[in-house]
């Protein structure tokens, strides 16, 4: 089977949780009327921390899973279930025989994999003067701890693989479940990630590296400003985000619901820096894209961009975007990055972007760049400030830069007819 | 039974939901459906509570007997 054909991969399922809200739908609908999760940090932590605004989950969830997962899985493995059981059942996909099951994967990326556990843990020993760590503690703080939940929940026996590739994790796990479903390698994936780090330890760490955003204190709903001249930083994010892929002729036979289709993915590394983003690299992850799909540049209306709102990589991603459309090509693309709205959930960031890209292609509405009121002059492109709008959308683009030079592009398109 | 197990079997059936009249010497931690990571997890709960470490190679039980007896021979902590 593996490698005898190209096959066209498709998307049947969504699911997310974030600072929006819960549920794949209302991501969109918050995309598109710009209204943001942000909001006063005021979660308990183990000691003091200096976190002004995040976009926390706000909603008690119901995991739907038994005691001992609970007990013994972190908070990030449980959101990832909960966002991949909304992507199944909108996909349909049950009853798998024993044959599809073992042709059935699971691609999840993390950042920093179970912080909760691990915070917890050093409590327990730094703080509370407790001599251990509770037992399960090394099963929660693995990165692989969703990868595994999620096996044992749907007992998908293909390949489990974990990508921590920092804020493009759940774009390269979606980009590579892509990949081995079109050269046969499995026939259908649950790909996203999951992120959730409001714990002392790693707010600690983030306020250190001074990337985060100055809040808006007139607006602390409003202080992520991608491409604005008055931009900051980002703000910390709380999410995960699933889409459930499977070959063309795996949904065809089944006849489920095609939301999209993958078909195009670039991976590169800048291999310069180790945070500060290069715009060639970034541009090779696009182009790669593109190139893969046949697409040019022009069919391409909206791009959902990584858009942090750091002074450099706003600036960077605007140089990378000219570079790899052309500069007629780039000005006339729709672009937005909806982290003004979601913050930025690092692992599980190019999941939920995707998610929200595949409902606006899907719906033929591009949203908005949510508290862009002052253009940066060097970020010159139509980065749809403040309004979202109705456009024909044939293909669209999410990108994923990340810490360590790595970077993601992943193209999507509507059905196509060929 | 013994005082320990007594109170191994009130602590079992808080932890596990289960009527004490349903516990006794004889109960499998396997008909529990305590694997061996939950045993593990269970131990150290359990020496939580009745301040003693029991070393890894001792923690060869099944029966709610056999732990009751592990613990009354457990090392107390100070």
């Amino acid at each position: 089977m593996i490698g005898q054909d190209i096959r066209r991969v498709v998307v049947t399922g969504l699911g997310a949780v974030s600072g929006l809200g819960l549920g794949a739908g209302i991501q969109f609908k918050k995309a598109i009327e710009c209204q943001s999760g942000i909001s006063t940090f005021n979660a308990p932590t183990a000691i003091p921390v200096d976190l002004p605004c995040a976009s926390v989950i706000q909603e008690k969830l119901n995991f739907d899973l038994d005691a001992n997962s609970l007990s013994m899985f972190d908070r990030t493995a449980h959101l990832a279930w909960l966002v991949a059981k909304e992507a199944l059942q909108q996909s349909g996909l049950s009853n798998l025989s024993e044959e599809d099951l073992d042709r059935s994967g699971i691609f999840w990326g993390t950042g920093f994999g179970g912080s909760t556990t691990l915070d917890s843990a050093y409590q327990d020993i730094y703080l509370n003067s407790k001599q251990r760590a509770r037992p399960f503690t090394i099963i929660g703080v693995m990165a692989n701890g969703s990868a595994g939940l999620l096996s044992m929940q749907t007992r998908y026996r293909g390949p489990s693989l974990t990508y921590s590739t920092a804020c493009a994790s759940s774009s390269h796990a979606i980009g590579e479940a892509f990949r081995s479903i079109k050269h046969g390698i499995c026939d259908r994936a649950i790909a996203g990630g999951s992120e959730s780090l409001f714990n002392a330890g790693p707010i600690k760490a983030w306020e250190a590296l001074r990337t985060l955003a100055t809040p808006d204190l007139d607006n602390i709903a409003g202080s992520c400003k991608p491409f604005s001249q008055n931009r900051s930083g980002f703000v910390l994010g709380e999410g995960a985000a699933a889409l459930v892929l499977e070959s063309l002729d795996s949904a065809l036979n089944r006849g489920a619901a095609i939301l999209g289709e993958i078909v195009g993915y670039g991976a590169t590394t800048d291999a310069i820096h180790i945070t500060r983003p290069d715009s060639v690299g970034q541009a090779k992850a696009m182009k790669a894209a593109m190139a893969e799909a046949g697409v040019n540049p022009f069919d391409i209306a909206y791009i959902n961009a990584h858009g942090t709102a750091t002074g450099v990589g706003d600036i960077a991603e605007t140089n990378s975007i000219k570079s790899a459309f052309g500069l007629d090509a780039a000005k006339k693309t729709a672009i937005s990055s909806t982290k003004a709205i979601h913050g930025h959930t690092l692992g599980a960031a190019g999941a939920l972007e995707l998610v929200i890209t595949l409902q606006a292609l899907h719906n033929n509405i591009a949203p908005g760049t949510a508290f862009l009121e002052i253009a940066d002059p060097e970020c010159n492109l139509n980065y749809l400030p403040l309004q979202s709008i109705d456009l024909n959308i044939p293909f669209a683009m999410s990108n994923s830069f990340a810490f360590g030079g790595s970077n993601a592009s992943i193209l999507i398109s509507k059905l196509r007819k060929t | 039974m013994s005082n320990t197990l007594n109170i191994l079997i009130t602590l079992v059936s808080q932890k596990f939901d289960k009527k004490i009249e349903d516990l006794g010497p004889d109960t499998t931690l396997e008909s529990l459906g305590v694997d061996s990571l939950g045993k593990i997890e269970l131990i150290f709960d359990l020496e939580d509570h009745f301040k003693v470490r029991i070393p890894n190679e001792d923690a060869k039980v099944d029966t709610l007997a056999e732990v009751a007896a592990l613990l009354d021979t457990a090392k107390p902590i100070n």
